[in-house]
């Protein structure tokens, strides 16, 4: 049964992983603006200039 | 290469998007409606920025009424420089600005390019739903002041208010409320699992202690972080309300918390058992994310406004006949300034000049502008419509009438944190179930069954946690707040909601907010106008700055101006001059001479060309659209009231709309609109006022729920409970029917969390519940409460036809 042992403890260090990076990220601004990134995403480089007539 | 051409059909900005009037300017075979907007244009395009217009249609401002470059001469102020400053590090500077056009995706492309614009910015990012911009320059190539007049180039001129020179709060809260739920989610989730081998084992699964053990202890572990960190915002609420010797819902949660931690650790380290711990974190958890669901505010709207976000950063004061931008802080009494078309008197003053028009509508309701002549005050807050005028501060500007009527009684209500109906009920419920655990223990004591006794007792009160119930109105609440927000309309919390469900009296503001602000309605009356006639009459109006002459300006739609000579304007009758020899006339009913006695309910200017009274132009308020349907719609359900500050030419126009007339006042004074919605309260009346201006704060503030009418969500408004934007109006009808239905929605979830505790009491009461049942029940009735009132709330609002 010790094989339990080992089995918790990754569990719940690969956990507390996601969870620090859960904090980390919080903590650098990640969850502040849930918008904006959500529309920087689609801007292309340079569209071309045929749309741009449109 | 820009040229100007008369025109006859709508054309649109390709900038801004605004119809063209009176002149439209071609550059680069595009049209626009103002130099403005052109050269917002020819930039973008000299810099290679051209997908700006390829994003989205029309993305741009008008760039109508923008402030000059001299009015930035302040920001080569290093005081007030280092105000608005948010960091530096060596010259690298970090600045925020609130931009507030900020409206699409083509605003963000442009905004984060910025770089492109100049070598002196390093960085720019855009913080969408609060408006910010946030610039990284180096203040040896690039200066702060530069980099204002940039963005006002490209068309986004920051909004730089008193306000910003005052300490600004950054608030954390939303990053420490993330915390806690990432924090309890990760706890609850891994007592859970730990917990799942003893479900099935009765708490005996392993002949092995040590094991037995070990995942008990790690249990205990894991909920530390719970009951100390995550759970701490219950302790603090619910001690801070024992100390005033009341009670809200906080205290039978916490009662829940505090009893399941303790007796789960008798029961680990006393029996080594497993106790209540992943119920216990369970409640925390779900609880933390559903009010975090309810409070998500919407940070860009601000309900609480101070005047100092009304109030210019700068004016332009007089200095030995030289005018300099100089902040507003340093204005003193006595002190001679500037202002200019469009900008806000900021503090009482005296008139300096001849006279001056201007426009009090958001102080007073008065929808026409006013006179004003030599040596007469101007009260901070008035807009200024003619050129640009000599006044000689008064007051100073923290002093004036516009900072007392903003100060006066802005109490209690925007502050006090009113105990729900539905928080009631949990308390009485929280009642219920403390009595029910006793008198079970009771029950079991009487037969000698001790310990049976003491386990029913402390199941019941944790498993009969209003927690539930709870869940059950903020999810609810979150649900309407949100579908409401995405409508349009935006409620403050969860509190205003409720009192908003019990409304029965409205009460509308006239100038702004059944009527539209600034386009007025100009018809021609009489017989049919050539083109020749109509630009006699727009030459001569031309000349005048009153405000009807504007208006008729603005209504007919030409560009030839012939000149006027012997032009004359007499003061409250009209003006005249001689056009190709003709004389003109355009001015009141008497002075042109008519004789036969009419009466008018708008308005009006009689066009005269030699002896020959041609007709007149009416000049009306414009309502907004479906404004009558609206009213009528409300008529059945609720007593309808208009209080306008506004003068009564407009009276039996809106005698149509509102059943009785002595439910219309006019002339009214923030003082009187006060006392009305005090008089209609006396009669057991729920008020709703839903108004626009500085002149209703004081009433927003008495009545039950203040509703501000926005034009856009970059407009400045007084404090109040709900924000709608202007042109949702007509929708108010099926918001407040939705809002009504938010009581079935609630019964209903109440309905099913009664039923749960039912069936988890009657466990309990017997001594039988044991951690199984608990875990089991607790997650399931969480998430289909939680369920339900997502999709019923969805449900209502497809009824009364909002969107979701």
């Amino acid at each position: 049964m010790s094989v339990m042992i080992i089995l918790i403890v990754c569990s719940l260090g690969i956990a507390s992983a996601f969870l620090v990076l859960f904090v980390l990220s919080t903590k650098k601004g990640q969850f502040d603006d849930t918008h904006t990134p959500s529309v920087r995403i689609l801007f292309e480089e340079e569209i071309s200039k045929q749309q741009e007539i449109i | 290469m820009a040229q100007q051409k008369a025109i006859f059909q709508k054309i649109h900005c390709y900038h801004c998007g605004d119809v063209c009037q009176n002149t439209i300017i071609q550059y680069d075979d595009k049209d626009f409606c103002c130099t403005g907007c052109q050269s917002v244009f020819q930039i973008l395009s000299e810099n290679n920025l051209c997908n700006y217009y390829a994003i989205t249609h029309n993305p741009g401002a008008t760039q109508k009424n923008t402030h000059t470059t001299s009015y930035y001469d302040f920001l080569d102020d290093q005081s007030t420089t280092e105000k608005l400053i948010k960091f530096r590090n060596g010259t690298v500077v970090h600045i925020n600005f609130t931009i507030p056009h900020m409206h699409c995706s083509s605003c963000i492309w442009l905004l984060e390019n910025m770089c492109k614009l100049n070598e002196g910015i390093s960085s720019s990012k855009v913080d969408f739903l609060q408006k910010q911009l946030q610039l990284v320059f180096d203040e040896e190539k690039i200066s702060l002041k530069e980099i204002v007049i940039w963005l006002k180039k490209i068309g986004y001129e920051p909004n730089l208010s008193l306000e910003d020179l005052t300490e600004k709060q950054t608030t954390k809260s939303n990053r420490s409320q993330l915390y806690k739920i990432g924090i309890a989610g990760f706890c609850f989730g891994n007592i859970m699992m730990l917990s799942l081998p003893h479900y099935f084992s009765e708490g005996h699964f392993y002949a092995d202690g040590m094991l037995n053990r070990l995942f008990n202890y790690l249990t205990v572990a894991l909920s530390l972080p719970v009951f100390f960190y995550c759970a701490e915002a219950f302790f603090v609420s619910s001690y801070q309300i024992i100390k005033q010797k009341k009670i809200n819902i906080d205290v039978p949660i916490t009662l829940a918390i505090v009893i399941a931690f303790i007796v789960s650790l008798v029961l680990t380290f006393g029996y080594n058992k497993l106790g209540y711990l992943d119920s216990m974190s369970g409640i925390v958890f779900f609880m933390l994310l559903g009010r975090f669901f309810q409070n998500k505010s919407y940070n860009y709207l601000t309900f609480q406004k101070t005047f100092a976000s009304y109030l210019p950063i700068a004016v332009n004061k007089k200095i030995n006949g030289v005018e300099k931008s100089t902040p507003l802080t340093q204005i003193l009494v006595g002190d001679e300034i500037v202002t200019r078309h469009l900008e806000v008197v900021p503090a009482d003053a005296i008139l300096m000049d001849e006279n001056a028009w201007y426009d009090y509508s958001f102080v007073t309701g008065e929808s026409n502008w006013i006179e004003k002549h030599r040596g007469e005050t101007i009260y901070a807050g008035a807009i200024q419509q003619s050129t640009a005028t000599r006044l000689k501060v008064s007051k100073k500007p923290t002093q004036s009438y516009i900072t007392d009527l903003w100060n006066s009684n802005q109490q209690l209500k925007f502050h006090s944190n009113t105990v729900l109906t539905t928080e009631k009920i949990n308390i009485y419920f929280s009642a219920i179930v403390l009595g029910l655990g006793i008198l079970s223990m009771i029950y079991w004591s009487a037969k000698g069954q001790y310990s049976v006794g003491l386990t029913s007792l402390i199941t019941v009160w944790i498993v009969a946690c209003p927690c539930a119930l709870l869940l059950s109105s903020t999810f609810t609440y979150g649900n309407i707040l949100t579908i409401l927000a995405s409508n349009g309309l935006y409620i403050k919390n969860a509190a205003v909601l409720e009192r908003m469900k019990k409304v029965n009296s409205l009460v509308f503001d006239k100038t702004g907010t059944i009527t539209e602000t600034s386009t007025s309605n100009v018809d021609f009356i009489g017989k049919d106008l050539t083109h020749h006639e109509l630009t006699l009459a727009y030459s001569l109006a031309f000349q005048s700055t009153h405000p009807l002459s504007r208006a008729i300006v603005n209504y007919i739609e030409t560009n030839e101006i012939l000149s006027v000579e012997n032009f004359n304007s007499i003061n409250g009758k009209g003006i005249e001059g001689m056009i190709d020899c003709k004389k003109i006339m355009l001015g009141s009913a008497n002075w042109v001479g008519v004789t036969k006695e009419n009466k008018f309910i708008y308005s009006t200017v009689f066009f005269k060309i030699n002896d020959e009274i041609v007709g007149y132009f009416e000049i009306k308020n414009k309502y907004r659209a479906g404004i009558t349907e609206l009213l009528n719609s409300f008529k059945q359900d609720y007593d309808i009231h208009l209080l306008s500050g506004d003068n009564p030419i407009e009276k039996e126009n809106l005698e149509k709309i509102f059943t009785n007339s002595s439910s219309l006042n006019f002339n009214q004074t923030p003082e009187q609109k006060t006392a009305y919605i005090k008089k209609l309260q006396d009669e057991n009346k729920v008020v709703m006022m839903i108004g626009d201006g500085l002149n209703d704060a004081n009433a927003f503030e008495k009545s039950d729920v203040g509703m501000a009418v926005l034009e856009d969500e970059n407009n400045f408004l007084p404090s109040c409970d709900v924000i709608l934007l202007a042109n949702q109006m007509n929708k108010l009808k099926s918001f407040m029917q939705f809002i009504g239905s938010a009581k079935t929605i609630l019964i209903s979830c109440f309905l099913v969390s009664v039923f749960y505790n039912v069936v988890g009491l009657s466990y309990a009461m017997q001594g039988k519940l044991t951690p199984v049942v608990a875990a089991i029940l607790m997650p399931i009735s969480t998430v289909s409460i939680v369920g339900m009132s997502f999709l019923f709330s969805r449900y209502f609002a497809k009824r009364n036809n909002l969107s979701t």
